[in-house]
């Protein structure tokens, strides 16, 4: 795909400078995490001591039971859900310190999501879905279409580009949902249970999608349970009891 | 792709509840279109037709001793040495505020000889006071070709145009006529000259129907007071001045006149419309005020529907200030659509309502100010109830909405 620096300058100079970096300089960086909900017998803790670090190029694979905190994990790295303690620094910057409206043009620019359903908007066609990240950046119309267009064409949907999500199979409503998480060329895509929703061969499909961007250079966080989707990643974290249990290359 | 078409697609996927919205904003601005639209008609036509509600001020040579016609307190000596010039007339035209003066219509009054003894004869200029006094039905010839019909046919002439009068004929109080058995057409003599009646006034239950209506000039010449005349009736159109000035300046202009305003038939008239403006007013506020309150429950109630949608946007980088965006953007196009809908359709309705609900009848056309302001207002109106909807829409927690705990 073929973005300027000129669209997305924020995002292109964070990839610039992390595939220029040494191998040990981390795309994102989460330290000492620790994640409270209020529960009725005092406060639940979803997370804790939780140190991670994403280098450029890696695709990781996060695993573990349900409620082990996955996905509380991978909404703090997103600058969804701050964290009662701990911090995340991306790009040198301690995210959950920004004024919210900057959190939020930290979202647009430096994360791309994949949620397991879709999460597409009902009423914009499969290209309007894609353009939404880059109406939040403020990109022009027409390079919002352009891009849009490579990235659907990217995940094979160049011509179902003007279709309603309702009149997309699952596995094209997450493809679509791929190409809105890839188009402004974020540093970082975080993923949760993407094939949660899709059936084996479909969820396979996906599977073989993020492997192909993850060759093109962008940088995955994957949550899921599935055993069998792990073999994608090249590293995987387990996670119990909301820590961090182990980690180990690609099984 | 920007921020209005993602308004406008929830708008259209919507499209019931869009609708509905419409239909609400739309009623409410109809409503509030249609009642200011028929109280400026009616505050115009007070306006307007204060020639039509007759004298609201009176000019009168200064005197103490008083007597009453036609309601009107008259100094004794308006009959007998003290007058006023008609150069008084032309005075009253002169004053600062003059385009608001409608009608001039100087008077002399005369005890004159007749066939049934002296009565009282009232000298006017005929268009003037036919013009102040449109309540006058007054019983002429028909004409035939322009001419008086010769076989005494007789109708009531119209109030506009008023029937003409020259100096050579008069009009008959009811009362006189009746006791002089005089009708349309019979000759009558005052001081020895004949005049022809033009006419005879209805009943008007004043004494007014005890007068003979003359031409001011030939009453003058008649009675030997050549450029005098008793008092002056002025109609002013004070719709958009105090009468209060327009008495100070005539005052100014002739130093010896009492210049007194009568604010009765003014005051009662715009009482009336008062009434029927706070009226529409409460009508109005009662409309906007439900037209505010539907909107915003049904805003309110379509944040709630659209959080998971709100929770994406969020998480793809839309800051508060964009949603904020959003949500305004569908109220302002709701605002825009259902005002303008609904302007015209107060316009239309106060149209064609305007002559039976409040008596007056309002111009064909649209009042841009008032279209533009019926549209202005469903903006504003829209905005603001969608305040509160819209800030509970840009505070969703996208980890909540996207049940990414």
């Amino acid at each position: 795909m073929s973005v300027t620096q000129a669209d997305i300058p924020t995002a292109v100079d964070t990839i610039t400078r992390a595939k220029s970096a040494t191998p040990v300089e981390a795309v994102m960086r989460a330290e000492n995490l620790r994640k409270e909900y209020p529960g009725g017998d005092g406060p639940v803790v979803a997370l804790r001591h939780v140190s991670l670090e994403v280098r450029p190029g890696e695709f990781v694979g996060v695993t573990g039971p349900s409620g082990s905190g996955k996905t509380t994990l991978l909404g703090i790295l997103g600058g969804l859900n701050p964290p009662t303690s701990g911090r995340v620094v991306v790009d040198g910057m301690d995210i959950y310190r920004l004024h919210p409206e900057r959190l939020a043009r930290f979202r647009n620019e430096y994360v791309g999501f994949v949620f397991q359903e879709f999460q597409l908007i009902p009423y914009l066609t499969a290209l309007q879905n894609v353009m939404l990240p880059l109406v939040a950046a403020g990109v022009p119309r027409k390079r919002q279409q352009e891009m849009a267009e490579e990235a659907l064409a990217r995940v094979g949907l160049a011509d179902r580009r003007h279709r309603l999500p309702h009149q997309l199979s699952g596995g094209e409503q997450q493809r679509v949902a791929i190409a809105r998480a890839v188009v402004n060329r974020p540093p970082i895509v975080l993923a949760d249970e993407p094939t949660g929703a899709l059936d084996s061969r479909t969820g396979r499909q996906i599977l073989d999608l993020f492997a192909a961007l993850n060759g093109d250079g962008i940088t995955l966080v994957m949550v899921t349970h599935h055993a069998d989707n792990l073999r994608y990643a090249s590293r995987v974290l387990s996670m119990r009891d909301g820590t961090l249990a182990g980690e180990m290359g690609s099984p | 792709m920007g921020l209005a078409d993602i308004a406008w697609g929830n708008l259209r996927r919507t499209a019931g509840r869009t609708a509905f919205l419409l239909l609400v904003v739309a009623t409410g601005v109809a409503t509030v279109t249609a009642m200011f639209g028929l109280t400026g008609a009616m505050r115009r036509a007070v306006g307007d037709a204060f020639d039509q509600i007759g004298a609201n001020i009176l000019i009168l040579p200064r005197a103490d001793r008083r007597f009453s016609y036609a309601g009107v307190a008259l100094p004794a000596a308006a009959v007998k040495e003290q007058y006023l010039t008609e150069a008084s007339t032309e005075a009253v035209r002169s004053i600062r505020n003059r385009d608001s003066i409608a009608v001039v219509a100087p008077k002399l009054l005369a005890l004159v000889r007749s066939q049934d003894g002296p009565v009282m004869a009232v000298g006017v200029r005929f268009p003037a006071e036919l013009r102040l006094k449109r309540w006058w039905r007054i019983r002429v010839a028909r004409a035939v070709g322009g001419q008086a019909s010769p076989d005494r046919d007789t109708g009531h002439a119209p109030a506009y145009p008023a029937p003409s009068v020259l100096p050579t004929q008069v009009l008959l109080g009811a009362r006189v006529a009746e006791r002089w058995q005089k009708d349309v057409g019979d000759t009558v003599y005052l001081d020895g000259r004949a005049f022809q009646v033009a006419g005879v006034i209805d009943p008007v239950g004043s004494d007014e129907d005890r007068a003979v209506w003359v031409d001011l000039g030939v009453l003058q010449e008649v009675s030997g007071k050549t450029g005098r005349v008793s008092f002056i009736e002025v109609a002013a159109l004070c719709n958009s001045c105090p009468i209060d000035e327009i008495v100070s300046q005539i005052s100014e202009k002739i130093p010896g006149a009492q210049v007194t305003a009568i604010k009765e038939a003014v005051a009662a008239r715009r009482a009336v419309v008062d009434r029927f403006g706070r009226f529409a007013l409460a009508l109005a506020a009662t409309a906007a005020g439900f037209g505010f309150l539907a909107v915003a429950l049904v805003l309110l109630g379509a944040v709630k529907e659209r959080t998971r949608q709100i929770g994406i946007m969020r998480a793809l980088g839309f800051g508060q200030r964009q949603v904020l965006a959003v949500f305004y953007l569908e109220a302002g196009l709701v605002g825009l659509a259902g005002g303008a809908a609904g302007s015209v359709l107060g316009g239309a309705v106060a149209r064609l309502m305007g002559p039976s609900l409040a008596g007056v009848k309002l111009p064909t056309s649209v009042d841009p100010l008032l279209l533009a302001g019926g549209v202005a207002g469903a903006v504003v109106m829209a905005l603001l109830a969608c305040t509160v909807p819209a800030w509970q829409g840009a505070r969703v927690d996208p980890v909540r909405a996207l049940r990414f705990l």
